[in-house]
């Protein structure tokens, strides 16, 4: 008994780790995946920039503003942008400091965001479907025949 | 526990490990934040770029600021702007560093009752200030509006406060102030300001004491004009006692007394004139015996004077003479320089500053922007007007304020500033402020009881450059960086006054040791000295950190029993100070030379008990023999005290022992055959690195390069260089990847007694690199673009690669870096901010790289000539450094490996650098 | 006493060299745990100043630019050449049949081991993240990336692990049948301990002949090793390109370097061994006047190559290499280069004499004196050659700090300790071998 709760618990730290709390509940699912919103239309960064960046409050609000407007979530959503506060989104997916990943060229070159960053328009809860270790990295590069010089990501 | 058996045991152990170990992997979560609304012409990941202007002295050069997401990281010259066109010096560069100063004022301070400085509140201390404003203003001309060099807006607002307090007593002081070259103009040519020179039309330059190359008015510009003139074929001649930086770089030295040696070329070119007659007689006396000038080098200079432009400047701190001022006007227009290449179209900012102020009288002081206090501490230990400062930092002058109030510094302010008449350079505020601070601006429109903001203010100034739609011609302005207005040319004449009297100083011959005291190339009057990067720059030619020094000649130096680091003790008339002596070849006897700037006492942690204040040796009074303060020229003693100077010299030796590093050669009429160049042929036993489609190469022309170090500084800001301190650069410990390196040597010619050599030295980027075969883990490796890459997270940190690199620029962490907040604001975020135990070096700024093939690739188009400038090249202000694809065959770089100058350094050595040297000429 | 193996065959025998020898192994005195306390309080002091230099960074250490490598590399080198005279005792000399090194292989072999061990440490030490010096071990890492084989440190790290792996092998191997003896002594939980490092041994005509052909295959294998490791750790210099680094000299002129300090480290510590363990009849002044009459040799190699090494620096005509060999005899360190000359040449030399080689108090101080000159030796190439390179402008003179000396210091108490203990634990001569020296026992004989 003892030892199956404490598994319990050590399932639960890594479930914690892997797929940490929101503080919206926001689904991929509803969003990208049963509505078919582009990535690039939240994440507009990846295409011209390094970061793809996390959509501002404004952004949601632009389509909550009359979407699903009753859903307790949406009225999170709504007093986040009243009060004027950023949502603390908990950060899923973090490279070391000595990774400099540029989403740009990645994007134009046709690599599709769920090669790295799994099938999230199925993804209720957003997670890290796999660790983005820098073999994962070489292996496509290589596989693509792309540079694997150091300093392509290191600097 | 009793229940749980081996087998749970090991179960529970089992599983809570593998999650513990599991949870290990994953890093602990962040906090993402978004914008609630975000600004519209940002990009996250991309810089956004505001142009502004820099005030880190009254030149004014144009800056453009790198902001990424909020935050200034990097400023950068202004191409477009006319005063330095894209190049920015090292105190330029060290303008971030003013922005995010630790020890910047937070709070606005006012003397309590028990007399010591409290914090208090903005509406606090606007209520004190207003309060002894309103008092004070009762009577005329009771309160003092004290601002440095500031002809623009601020000049405009001032005497909108002064008529709001009832005041005429406008005080614009500067240390620096130039007084005697302007008190001269006023003499000879009825204009009591500064010239406008036009050094890139000269093809002689002769230089009398001045120091364009450093500090002089506009050094940037100058900088940027001589490079042309010399690039040109001009030729830089310098006269002095001292041998500054600016002499360094000189084709020639003729060492003496330079106001003597201006009036001796003078009676050799007035011989037989009648047109000079006049000149001819105040001339007479200058024999070139009596100036130390041989006869044939005399005939030799006039030769050159009459066949080529030509352009004289005097002055500057280290030759503060009226006398010498006048004698070398008297030059400029005998050789027919005067309104050709120094003309009066434009009125400087300097014009109407001075170096002595005068606070009598006054009930209160407002001091915006200055610290007069450190170069001239009041004398009175009481009385005096109640001084309300405006000040970024605390200095001495706030230490002895009745009110301090805290304001942006420049990089966060509105303003406009106006170096030249009709160059109107504006500021605008690149970041949102750091600190609870407030635009001076405002604080002063709100003390002289006017509405609106400082933004509104100059806005409406500006209303009169617009001619049709105000907002589009302000948006283009802020986008440019200013509205520069053409000048009229204003043709100046000869006065014809009796100035044989003026002259007379030159002929006396004093006795023991005469005091140079000169504005410092890092900290300029002193206000550089809280920029840690300033003061871990070497002086270029005494290679000194974070010090003052007295340089003295050998041949004194032996007498006085005195080597470089002792303790030596120099008293004037007006106090004595104790420091370090420097055994300086290029002084000469009878002369001894302490840079300004340190010895502070109240300017924050970098700065505070750092070398002396020469400032005390100089007597801050009107003096008539230069107009203002007598920075230079004065008797001092100079004794040995012990060997106690505390000195940390970089250099390690200071001959090159004919290695080749640094070379120069003699170019010219007379000058010997350049030696035959022999190719060697490139061996080697691997098969060749392929470099496709890019080769990165740098060329580094010796020949345009002055040593002033803005490649450093701007080296430390975009690469998160970490500044090392004192002692730990005793040990050898500074980080700098690029590094200058400066040797002394007998001088080629007869005429030039001693010459200085210098070269910049960083990572050569060899093809044959030393570094890359002994490093055990591939940290040092060989890009495909031909750069010699490091890997900071895969270094170990055995030092192999420094050990076996014949450079040695290569630079290890031995500790771990700090940066005091806010300094890490200024860190660039696209380089790593490496950990301790780890090898770094210069990198031809590879994130500049990556960052231009991106741009070009989303714009889609090829990587042009030009696109990629590092830090170094982009700072330089005369353009020294030229970076490019040399597999382009029409790129700068590609063409100038075919130079007949270019050498590389220890080239013997098969290293292969990409980094190529063109050699220096001197020009006899 | 027989000149050829120096044993003394009248006064020694079987069961009385079984006596001697596992004697020395008996309780210790006083005096024997003050010398340990002392030696582990250096050795702690040694491993507080690592732990400053952990935590604070490599900083702490008078390690600089240039000279990025000081005390730590010399002393590194200096302990792997330490090493090396055990190797040359146990393994060649074995192989060349020379008797009279049987007493004393043991305790060389065990200088051999603990020095290499000490030597160990100071990759370690060195490193400016030693917390991943597993890098440079080749394993399968997740970007793909192996250790660069071209770097003579990465060499280093396979000639050091495999020296070290051959050594403590032959080391264990060869004390089997000693450690038979001993367990065949003792009772209780040292029997089971040393019949565990007995490996089972009974002293079989079968156990005999296989051990014999594993004493010479390790021996095989250890020999060119002696060449080898320190060859290798001198390529750490003759494979960079600096002056008075960049030489073909290097391997030779190191590993009789080696042997040279090896030789003297076991002299100095054999000496006071046998004085306090009344070892005399084992290890005899023949002994050690034919340890002094090699020191001679490598004395006299050292000797030419110091010389060669400024002749050709000279004739060479080239600025660099003259410039740095200048400043080698005349500048900042020259003190440093003429006492190593003396010490290493010199001191040595004096063994000619054949007062000189049999005087203990001579052998003990020129001893000291090798150990001296041949520290001083590797600091005068690293540090001079470092600090006087190719450009002026970065010429540098370097001076160590407390956590240099600490761990220098320490690093002779870790070493001494380790023998200490190793005196007191294991036996410290050979009995087996000493014994074979012996005519076989007959049944009259068998009643000491």
């Amino acid at each position: 008994m003892r030892s199956i709760l404490l598994a319990l618990l050590a399932v639960a730290g890594v479930a914690a780790a892997i797929e940490p709390g929101q503080p919206i509940n926001f689904s991929h699912k509803i969003h990208a995946g049963d509505n078919k919103i582009q990535c690039l239309f939240c994440h507009s960064g990846a295409r011209r920039s390094t970061v793809s960046g996390i959509p501002s409050v404004q952004l949601c609000m632009g389509c909550h503003r009359m979407a699903a407007v009753n859903k307790p979530e949406i009225a999170r959503v709504r007093a986040y942008f009243e009060k004027k506060q950023p949502i603390p989104w908990t950060r899923v997916v973090k490279e070391p400091d000595y990774v400099f990943f540029n989403h740009s060229p990645h994007i134009s070159r046709g690599v599709r965001c769920q090669e790295c960053h799994g099938p999230v328009e199925t993804m209720t809860q957003t997670r890290l479907d796999h660790t983005l270790s820098m073999n994962v990295c070489v292996a496509c590069h290589r596989q693509r025949g792309v540079s694997v010089d150091c300093y392509t990501c290191h600097r | 526990m009793s229940e749980t058996n081996r087998r749970d045991f090991v179960k529970i152990l089992g599983i809570g490990s593998a999650a513990g170990l599991a949870g290990c992997t994953r890093t602990a979560p962040d906090t993402l934040t978004p914008y609630v609304v975000p600004p519209e012409e940002m990009v996250r990941g991309h810089a956004l770029w505001y142009r502004a202007t820099c005030r880190e002295c009254p030149a004014g050069c144009g800056i453009e600021a790198r902001v990424r997401e909020g935050r200034v990281h990097k400023v950068e010259g202004n191409p477009e702007h006319p005063v330095n066109g894209g190049g920015l010096c090292s105190r330029g560069q060290a303008a971030v560093q003013g922005l995010y100063n630790p020890d910047r004022l937070r709070t606005p301070l006012v003397r309590g009752a028990g007399g010591a400085l409290q914090p208090a509140s903005w509406q606090e201390a606007l209520d004190a200030a207003s309060a002894l404003l309103a008092k004070a203003r009762g009577r005329k001309d009771a309160i003092g509006f004290m601002t440095g060099a500031s002809a623009g807006a601020l000049d405009d607002l001032a005497a909108d406060c002064l008529k709001a307090w009832n005041s005429a007593r406008r005080i614009r002081y500067e240390p620096v102030a130039y007084d005697s070259v302007r008190a001269a103009n006023a003499l000879c040519f009825d204009r009591p300001g500064l010239p406008v020179l036009r050094f890139a039309e000269a093809r002689a330059i002769y230089v009398f004491g001045a120091d364009p190359l450093e500090t002089y008015v506009s050094p940037a510009g100058y900088t940027r004009g001589i490079t042309e003139a010399r690039r040109a074929g001009a030729r830089m001649v310098f006269f002095g006692s001292r041998l500054s930086l600016t002499g360094a770089r000189a084709d020639e030295w003729v060492a003496g007394e330079p106001g003597r040696l201006a009036m001796a070329l003078v009676r050799e070119l007035t011989a037989g004139d009648a047109r000079f007659a006049a000149i001819r007689k105040w001339a007479e006396p200058f024999t070139p015996e009596r100036a130390g000038l041989k006869p044939e080098v005399a005939q030799k200079l006039v030769r050159e004077i009459r066949a080529n432009a030509f352009l004289a400047v005097a002055g500057g701190v280290a030759a503060s003479d009226l006398a010498d001022a006048i004698a070398v006007n008297l030059l400029n227009h005998v050789a027919g320089a005067i309104n050709k290449t120094v003309r009066f179209d434009r009125a400087s900012s300097l014009d109407t500053v001075s170096s002595v102020f005068d606070a009598s009288g006054l009930d209160a002081l407002l001091v915006v922007d200055a610290n007069p206090f450190y170069t001239a501490p009041p004398k009175a230990a009481a009385g005096g007007p109640k001084i309300v400062a405006l000040s970024s930092y605390p200095t001495e002058t706030t230490a002895a304020a009745d009110i301090v109030l805290p304001i942006h510094t420049p990089l966060e302010s509105w303003g406009d500033y106006e170096p030249w008449a009709g160059i109107h350079s504006l500021q605008q505020p690149a970041m949102l402020p750091v600190f609870e601070t407030r635009d001076a601006g405002d604080v002063l429109l709100k003390l002289s009881g006017a509405s609106g903001e400082y933004r509104d203010y100059i806005r409406a100034r500006w209303k009169k450059f617009a001619s049709a739609d105000f907002e589009s011609f302000w948006k283009d302005a802020l986008k440019r960086g200013g509205h520069w207005e053409d000048a009229p040319a204003r043709e100046v004449r000869l006065t014809g006054a009796d100035l044989s009297a003026q002259l007379k100083p030159l002929l006396e011959n004093a006795s023991g040791y005469m005091l140079q005291t000169y504005a410092s190339l890092a900290h300029f009057d002193g206000r550089g000295a809280n920029r840690p990067w300033l003061q871990e720059m070497p002086d270029p030619l005494t290679q000194v950190v974070w010090d003052s020094w007295a340089e003295v000649n050998p041949d004194d130096a032996r007498k006085l029993g005195v080597k470089t680091g002792d303790r030596v003790r120099l008293r004037t008339p007006q106090g004595q100070l104790q420091l370090a002596a420097y055994v300086y070849p290029g002084i000469l006897p009878g002369t001894v030379a302490v840079p300004l700037g340190q010895g502070h006492t109240n300017f924050g942690r970098y700065a505070n008990g750092v070398g002396v204040n020469a400032a005390a040796l100089v007597a801050q009074a009107p003096d008539p023999a230069a107009g203002g303060v007598r920075w230079s020229g004065g008797r001092v003693e100079i004794e040995r005290v012990d060997a106690n100077g505390g000195l940390v010299v970089i250099s390690g030796h200071d001959l090159q022992e004919s290695r080749g590093i640094a070379r120069s050669r003699l170019t010219g009429a007379g000058a010997p055959a350049a030696a035959e160049k022999r190719e060697e042929p490139e061996l080697s036993i691997y098969p060749e690195h392929e470099h496709k489609p890019y080769r990165w190469a740098m060329a580094i022309d010796l020949d345009a390069c002055t040593g002033c170090g803005a490649c450093i500084a701007a080296c430390y800001a975009e690469n998160n260089v970490p500044v090392v301190g004192k002692e730990e650069a005793a040990r050898g410990r500074e980080m700098s990847w690029i590094r200058l390196e400066r040797f002394f040597g007998p001088g080629e010619t007869v005429s030039a007694p001693f010459q200085v050599d210098l070269t910049l030295m960083l990572c050569q980027q060899c093809d044959g690199a030393p570094c890359e075969p002994v490093c055990p883990v591939f940290a040092a490796y060989h890009t495909q673009e031909g750069l010699n890459g490091q890997i900071y997270n895969r270094c170990v940190g055995t030092r192999y690669c420094s050990n076996n690199c014949p450079y040695k620029t290569r630079r290890f962490n031995w500790f771990q870096a700090e940066w005091a907040a806010p300094l890490d604001w200024q860190l660039n975020p696209d380089v790593t901010a490496r950990t301790r135990g780890v090898m770094e070096k210069c990198t031809f700024c590879v994130q500049r790289i990556v960052e231009a093939k991106d741009r070009a690739r989303r714009e889609a188009r090829p990587l042009a000539d030009g696109d990629i400038a590092p830090a170094c090249a982009q700072s330089c202000p005369a353009a020294a450094i030229v970076f490019g694809n040399v597999n382009d065959p029409a790129s700068r770089i590609a063409r100038l490996q075919a130079n007949d100058r270019r050498y590389r350094a220890l080239e013997e050595l098969n290293t292969r650098p990409a980094v190529s040297y063109l050699e220096r000429e001197r020009r006899i | 006493m027989s000149r050829e193996t120096g044993v003394d065959r009248y006064t020694l025998n079987y069961s009385n060299i079984d006596v001697d020898l596992v004697r020395t192994m008996q309780p210790a005195g006083k005096l024997y745990y003050t010398v340990l306390v002392i030696l582990a309080a250096i050795a702690g002091w040694g491993g507080y100043a690592w732990s400053v230099q952990l935590r604070l960074g490599l900083g702490v250490a008078g390690i600089t630019w240039p000279v990025g490598w000081g005390f730590y590399i010399t002393t590194f080198v200096f302990w792997v050449g330490i090493a090396h005279s055990g190797t040359l005792i146990s393994a060649v000399l074995f192989l060349f049949r020379v008797r009279w090194r049987s007493p004393i292989y043991r305790s060389a072999e065990a200088v051999t081991v603990f020095a290499v061990m000490t030597a160990g440490l100071f990759p370690l030490i060195h490193m400016g993240r030693p917390w991943v010096a597993y890098w440079l071990m080749p394993y399968p890492q997740m970007g793909g990336l192996f250790p660069n084989f071209r770097s003579p440190l990465v060499w280093d790290v396979f000639a050091i692990s495999t020296y070290l792996t051959v050594s403590v092998l032959f080391f264990v191997t060869g004390m089997a049948p000693d450690l038979a003896i001993v367990r065949d002594r003792t009772v209780g939980w040292r029997n089971k301990v040393y019949g565990l490092l007995a490996q089972g041994w009974q002293g079989t005509d079968r156990q005999w002949k296989h051990y014999t052909a594993a004493y010479v295959f390790l021996a095989a294998l250890a020999t060119p090793l002696v060449i080898s490791v320190h060859s290798i750790v001198s390529w750490d210099f003759a494979m960079s390109i600096i002056p008075g680094w960049h030489t073909a000299i290097f391997p030779p002129y190191f590993v009789a370097g080696a042997i040279h300090s090896g030789l003297a480290m076991v002299l100095l510590i054999v000496i006071p061994m046998r004085r306090i363990f009344n070892l005399q009849p084992y290890i005899t002044g023949e002994h050690l006047a034919n340890m002094s009459k090699m020191l001679i040799f490598t004395g006299l190699i050292l000797g030419y190559a110091y010389g060669i090494e400024f002749f050709i620096a000279w004739y060479s005509n080239n600025v660099y290499e003259r410039s740095l060999f200048f400043y080698r005899a005349f500048g900042d360190y020259a003190w440093a280069l003429w006492l190593l000359v003396a010490c290493n040449v010199l001191g040595p030399s004096l063994f000619v004499f054949r007062r000189v080689r049999h005087s203990i108090p001579a052998i003990v101080a020129i001893s000291v004196f090798v150990n001296v000159g041949m520290f001083f030796e590797r600091f005068v190439i690293i540090v001079t050659s470092l600090g006087h390179s190719f450009d002026p402008f970065t010429w540098k003179v370097y001076v160590p700090r407390w956590p240099e000396v600490s761990i220098l210091a320490g690093s002779f108490a870790w070493f001494f300790l380790l023998f200490l203990i190793f005196a007191k634990l294991f036996p410290v001569v050979s009995m087996w071998e000493v014994k074979e020296q012996l005519p076989l026992p007959r049944k009259e004989d068998t009643h000491a």
